[in-house]
């Protein structure tokens, strides 16, 4: 058996591949290397001194396979890494401290104690008393859980129903859009002319300066209703609609008045004229 | 009164042929004027008192303003809010005649000479004033009866109305929302233009010259008023600020128009945002010692509140009796009624 083949086969070797971090570190590694190196060939002591160079243990499977061990050898080799075996330390850099280590013992050897019984049914039973168990336990679970997203889903359908009656009566953003400068000092002009009639109407009619006629026309006003709404947001302006864009070449951005409240236009609907001449 | 209602339009001008005893024209808009189409109703008084619809054009924005062809009895200008101003012949449908279209915002105001019938004149919300011949698409002048300046609010510039002498073809009164009332003279080189606060800073929406003295002219505003002037009392000096030479009281809104009647050298109408109309009498007219003020009634002759809505046209009727006149509004509504009884 080659060096390879041992260390690989060691399972010390195979802790530190588990482990990744422990390093097995022959006391003689460099004279046995050199031994082996002198009896196994050039190829072998090319490897290995190469896999000794980047990591001694890396390349061992590389090894094994381009070297085929002898019988003899390989008896030989076994007393050899017998002794040498023997003469190895592993050294783990991520090991705990012997104090951690002693604590760790006492805690262990107590849960062993109180948990035998269980661990004894474990191990006595199946998977499928596990798979009862988990299959209870998802039981006891699932129907709160169903029930609980029953009742998340029958609440999720209210406030959906609610959002989409909302968006039912939410303005068409396609015409509507975002808010404008235009549409903003539009809105402001009709706060103003509604606080100039609005004002003057609270006060009692001897000191208003509207007289009682103009007073009582501005309360039926429908223009100054229209002013009421436009400065309430519900109502602003329209813009053209994309077919009436590309036909109409009036700079005007806006066609009519649109009641967000009703989600339809207010007043009269525009009618595109053409451009032309008798 | 005869009345005529304008379905879904509100009218904003109104105004009776030169020419035919029974017809009159009205500018309108939807909406109120603030959006949407506009409607040019060709009106006719029929003998037995109705008033009825003889033709009607469609425009793509509302109309603001008209003015009769002098030169042709079939022939009507309108203001348009999309900067244009249409020449529409009532014997036709649909289209009108002759578009012009060099004002960059709406066209507020538009009046046709009434000495030399050759040109017209119309004033914008972009501030100018221009000067057209119906024969050719480009404008014969442009002037700002207001130049701008660092603090013209450009909002402000918008000249509400311009017109012509009915006494000089080269005189032309303006006035403006920087409360400015400007007289232009065309003999004059350049862009001379004699300019004055007319109502106390505050918006000068209207003006129109006495038809009789032609030195007087009138103007409304936003303060409420309505001044009187004398425009040999207008100096050159900018700094001068010219006394007008008697006030008239009364309405309570803003003035949106003011007339003279074309009969008579004393009596002017009004129609204002408060809903009425008024007939004045200018008492300082045969009284040079006396204003409106020693009236009780500030000098108002009439009251006419049948209108619901903002009151913003009105014209004299130059047939028949004297004492009829017209008037419309945002309701929508055309009243022909006499002012003078």
């Amino acid at each position: 058996m080659s060096v390879a083949c041992t260390v690989a086969s060691n399972p010390f070797y195979q802790i530190s591949q588990k482990s990744n971090n422990a390093t097995i570190v022959p006391k003689t590694t460099s004279k046995l290397i050199q031994n082996q190196n002198q009896k196994q060939g050039h190829l072998l002591s090319i490897n290995t001194n190469n896999a000794t160079s980047i990591n001694p243990f890396m390349n061992h499977s590389n090894i094994s396979a381009n070297v085929p061990p002898s019988n003899t050898a390989a008896i030989k080799n076994n007393d050899n890494w017998l002794f040498q075996f023997q003469q190895m330390s592993v050294i783990d850099p991520v090991e705990c401290s012997d104090n951690y280590k002693s604590l760790y013992a006492q805690y262990e050897g107590k849960s062993l104690n109180n948990t035998t019984t269980t661990r004894e049914n474990f191990n006595a039973g199946n998977n499928i008393m596990m798979m009862q168990k988990y299959q209870n336990y998802a039981n006891t679970i699932a129907p709160t859980t169903k029930t609980a997203y029953d009742s998340v889903n029958e609440d999720f359908s209210v406030v959906d129903a609610e959002l989409e009656s909302m968006m039912a009566l939410q303005p068409d953003q396609s015409v509507i859009g975002e808010v404008d400068q235009d549409q903003l000092l539009f809105k402001n002009a009709a706060v103003s002319i509604v606080n100039i009639t609005n004002t003057d109407s609270n006060i009692s009619n001897t000191n208003s300066q509207f007289s009682t006629d103009t007073t009582a026309k501005f309360k039926r006003s429908k223009f100054l209703g229209l002013m009421r709404r436009i400065s309430d947001e519900d109502v602003t302006l329209k813009r053209h609609n994309c077919e009436q864009s590309s036909n109409n070449t009036n700079n005007a951005k806006y066609d009519s008045l649109y009641s967000s409240e009703l989600n339809e236009c207010v007043g009269d609907e525009y009618i595109t004229i053409p451009d032309k001449l008798n | 009164m005869l009345a005529y209602h304008m379905q879904n339009f509100s009218g904003y001008s109104v105004q009776y042929s030169p020419f035919f005893d029974n017809k009159l024209a009205v500018a309108s808009g939807a909406n109120y004027g603030l959006v949407g189409n506009g409607k040019l109703f060709i009106l006719t008084i029929q003998p037995s008192g109705q008033i009825v619809p003889s033709n009607a054009f469609l425009t793509r924005d509302g109309l603001f303003d008209l003015s009769w062809n002098e030169l042709n009895e079939n022939q009507v200008l309108v203001a348009q809010g999309d900067g244009t101003l249409r020449l529409f012949d009532i014997n036709l449908q649909k289209y009108p005649v002759a578009i012009f279209q060099e004002h960059k915002r709406e066209v507020y105001s538009c009046n046709w000479n009434l000495v030399n019938k050759q040109n017209f004149v119309s004033s914008s919300w972009d501030g100018t004033c221009k000067i057209w011949s119906p024969v050719r698409k480009q404008s014969l002048l442009t002037w700002q009866p207001v130049p701008n300046t660092a603090k013209t609010n450009t909002n402000r510039s918008c000249v509400y109305q311009v017109e012509f002498s009915p006494h000089d073809p080269n005189l032309i009164l303006s006035c403006s929302g920087t409360s400015h009332i400007s007289l232009k003279d065309l003999r004059q080189p350049g862009n001379h233009v004699l300019s004055f606060i007319g109502h106390h800073g505050m918006e000068s929406l209207t003006v129109d010259f006495n038809k009789y003295r032609p030195h007087i002219f009138c103007s409304g505003g936003a303060d409420k008023l309505i001044r009187i002037w004398d425009m040999r009392s207008i100096k050159k000096n900018p700094r001068f600020q010219p006394m007008s030479i008697n006030e008239l009281t009364g309405h309570e809104l803003a003035i949106k128009k003011v007339s003279w009647s074309p009969h008579l050298d004393d009596v002017l109408l009004s129609v204002s945002y408060d809903m009425t109309c008024r007939v004045w009498n200018d008492i300082r007219a045969h009284n040079i010692a006396v204003t409106n003020a020693v009236d009780p009634n500030g000098g108002c002759r009439k009251l006419f509140n049948k209108h619901t809505e903002f009151v913003t046209g009105c014209d004299w009727s130059l047939w028949g009796s004297p004492g009829f006149v017209s008037t419309t509004g945002w309701d929508g509504n055309v009243f022909i009624w006499n002012a003078l009884r």
